[in-house]
């Protein structure tokens, strides 16, 4: 599972910290004296990442390998991409894979409008505020979502009967190394690493590709580098492959975010089809992409899905069609 | 191999303190623990993290962790002839095959300003909190920066711009056994030949007024405050909970052709790797030690050894009254009729636990002790616990024969890791 830091629910807590006050500060003496105990027993309990997948665990008794990568907005993608490897190795016949976040919290809010990744416009139009790669865009929307899906090795699949959504064809993983590291590297060098891996390891060239799923979030400097590393990664192909970003509907959802994108792509690999872009008039010039402006109806053989995030982690996802 | 933990700021330092049996363990400094149940811990001390550096600019934000992380990386790539902070490495590792897997913990909330935003907004009596005073307050106080640095995948961002790292970068974070995933998950990143070196390991710090609250609540950490450096003490009668550390923890993992290539001093080798769940409660491990033993098959399977070739343990033991008979269960289980006869011993007993990067630092001690063939003590065990009739290394370090050795780490929400190592 893809998890993060799970942002503290203020309401529960602060009955108890604000009998830890005197003379209106805060004062953790009296707080450890007077009120640490009136904290409900558990409380450190739900703030642990690794429950999400604890209770999934429990709830189907998986007793096979767990884990929980923090790697933010990343995470999605590359608890599956683990997933994937846990199968191919054998350490696993199935297993679920995906992530989860709510990002709805007063202090996630204040953190990433601090960092500027939050757009602080557009409040009186909250549908059209998520603007990936346009011309337009303010910034990102936050939101709440998991996404999971299960991976099983191909013939024991089929040989159970069970409908194969898509194939993992190939995964990369790199790295974006850059000073101001709450966002990417202007040239996306990190992006094109992990799309250049995936590409290898599925061992197709960048023509058989017929959708990306990219990560834009509607950070400018963000889109502008993801699309900088796509095209670098797939050469002149990256500018007409059609490009569908999910997070103008979807809102980013942090660790979430990668599983809603593998979900989605696998859905359009299904319906042969790719949905218009919403948000995306005007494509940024710089971006130079293929941005869906119309749904195409057409036989998606290979998508590939991309994400980063603050703190440089990038991920890719190659799915192939199992018709 | 690097590590920054409460006993020492290198692994000749830690090691030597291990072996003459002395505790990290003091009252608490890093916030005014005066008044909460537990007063103590394993703190790291006096830790500068610009003698690592020559960029302490671009981490002086970090968090306890991340600096500690950066020191301990800086111990293991220098050992390992890894080049750092150089944008032309010439150390015959290809950035782009250079990895990273850390687990890792997040970030303390900035705690001024996270108590008082609530005190200013808390409307005792309606009960009910006013949105506008926390935010005027919040907005004021917090800083991107710090905001940032909370966010439990920043070690890793540390640990790639200090290294330049470019291959697969994963951080975890299964409570307690997450660096030992770490180094797990990373060996068969290399074995699967997606690159050539991994940076495995851990940093954590959990020592902030949250933290230890939450523990507490939990009543899982010792309360003995009389006498801290005895309080941890693992598998005996009158244990009662775990001593908080804190510390990062690193190793350099490498396929064996890329470390003969580049000439470099082999430590010992990753041989099997085993990783489970309980999926049975929240707070408390199987009674039946299920998840546990099947963790222990699993690596002895993927090591393709027997538990007869197991000459050492290093165990999980936290000191807690459940985890130390559970993990006795589960070892009695698996090791049968060897299970007296294997040495099993915890160095949390003078390092105490340090959570996310536990796992790291004992492996450390597995590799240590297959290099000097001694095995490393469990202190403070003076009234052994009846029930727990396993061999310990009871109070102090024990020449022996030790070819493999065996880590295990065991996470709140029931993940279980286990790492096989040998002598190269």
């Amino acid at each position: 599972m893809g998890a993060n830091s799970i942002s503290c629910d203020l309401l529960e807590i602060s009955p108890s910290i604000a009998k830890g006050a005197v003379d209106g500060k805060f004062d953790i003496r009296k707080w450890g004296t007077d009120s640490i105990e009136t904290v409900t027993p558990l409380w450190l309990l739900k703030y642990l990442p690794n429950m999400l997948a604890c209770h999934i665990g429990i709830i189907h008794d998986l007793q096979g390998p767990s884990n929980t990568i923090t790697c933010a907005e990343a995470a999605g993608h590359l608890a599956i991409c683990e997933a994937a490897q846990i199968i191919a190795r054998g350490s696993a016949d199935v297993a679920l894979a995906g992530g989860g976040e709510s990002k709805v919290n007063p202090i996630v809010h204040m953190r990433q409008a601090l960092l500027k990744r939050g757009t602080t416009e557009y409040n009186d139009n909250p549908s059209g505020a998520c603007r990936p790669f346009d011309a337009d865009a303010k910034g990102g929307v936050f939101g709440e979502a998991a996404a999971c899906v299960v991976l099983e090795e191909l013939d024991r699949a089929k040989n159970r009967g069970a409908k194969v959504y898509a194939q993992v064809a190939g995964v990369g993983q790199s790295c974006s190394i850059n000073a101001k590291y709450e966002f990417l590297e202007p040239d996306g060098k990190g992006i094109r690493y992990a799309i250049e891996s995936a590409m290898e390891s599925a061992k197709i060239k960048p023509e058989q590709l017929d959708l990306i799923v990219p990560h834009g979030t509607g950070n400018l400097a963000d889109d502008i580098a993801e699309a900088a590393g796509i095209r670098g990664a797939l050469g002149a192909a990256g500018e007409k492959i059609p490009v569908f970003p999910t997070k103008s509907m979807v809102s980013n959802t942090g660790s979430a975010a990668g599983a809603v994108d593998v979900v989605a792509a696998c859905c359009a690999i299904n319906d042969g089809i790719i949905p218009a872009a919403k948000n995306c008039e005007n494509v940024n010039k710089e971006c130079k992409l293929n941005i869906v402006k119309e749904p195409i109806k057409k036989k998606i053989n290979y998508a590939l899905c991309i994400g980063y995030t603050y703190g440089g982690q990038t991920a890719a996802i190659i799915l192939k069609n199992e018709d | 191999m690097g590590i920054v933990c409460p006993l020492g700021h290198d692994v000749a330092t830690m090691w030597d303190n291990i072996l003459n049996c002395r505790s990290g363990m003091n009252q608490t400094t890093i916030f005014d623990a005066s008044t909460y149940p537990t007063k103590f811990c394993s703190e790291v001390k006096n830790f500068d993290f610009t003698k690592y550096t020559k960029n302490p600019e671009l981490h002086k934000n970090g968090n306890r962790h991340s600096k500690f992380a950066i020191g301990a990386v800086a111990g293991a790539c220098r050992q390992a002839k890894i080049e750092v902070e150089n944008e032309n490495p010439n150390d015959g590792v290809s950035r782009r095959r250079m990895g990273i897997y850390l687990g890792a913990g997040e970030g303390p909330v900035d705690s001024d300003i996270f108590f008082n935003s609530i005190v200013q907004g808390w409307n005792d009596a309606a009960s009910a909190m006013d949105w506008e005073k926390w935010h005027a307050y919040s907005a004021g106080k917090m800083q991107a920066a710090f905001e940032l640095e909370q966010e439990p995948n920043m070690p890793a961002a540390h640990v790639a711009m200090f290294t330049g790292a470019r291959g697969p970068i994963r951080s975890c974070l299964t409570a307690c056994a997450a660096s030992t995933q770490a180094i797990g998950e990373a060996f068969k990143i290399l074995q699967s030949g997606q690159a050539d070196v991994m940076i495995a390991g851990g940093a954590h710090s959990m020592i902030h007024p949250l933290g230890i609250m939450g523990f507490n609540r939990l009543t899982a950490l010792s309360t003995r405050n009389d006498s801290p450096e005895t309080a941890s003490r693992p598998f005996t009668a009158s244990r009662d909970g775990f001593v908080i550390g804190e510390g990062a923890a690193m190793v350099v993992l490498e396929t064996l052709e890329s470390a003969q290539k580049r000439g470099v001093e082999i430590l010992a080798e990753v041989i099997g790797y085993g990783s489970s769940s309980d999926a049975f409660r929240v707070t408390d491990m199987h009674e039946e030690a299920r998840g546990a033993v099947t963790a222990i098959e699993a690596a002895l399977k993927d090591a393709n050894v027997s538990y007869k070739d197991i000459d050492y343990i290093s165990t999980h033991g936290t000191s807690t009254s459940e985890n130390d008979s559970i993990e006795t269960l589960a070892i009695k289980t698996v090791f049968k009729e060897e299970a007296k006869n294997t040495p099993v011993s915890s160095i949390k007993s003078m390092m105490g636990h340090l959570i996310g990067a536990a796992g790291a630092a004992e492996l450390i001690s597995c590799v240590l002790a297959i290099r000097d063939q001694v095995l490393p003590p469990t202190t403070n065990y003076n009234d052994p616990d009846p029930a727990l009739d396993l061999d310990y290394v009871p109070n102090k370090p024990r020449k022996a024969e030790v070819n493999i050795a065996m880590k295990e780490s065991f996470g709140f929400g029931g993940q279980n890791n286990v790492v096989i190592i040998k002598r190269y």
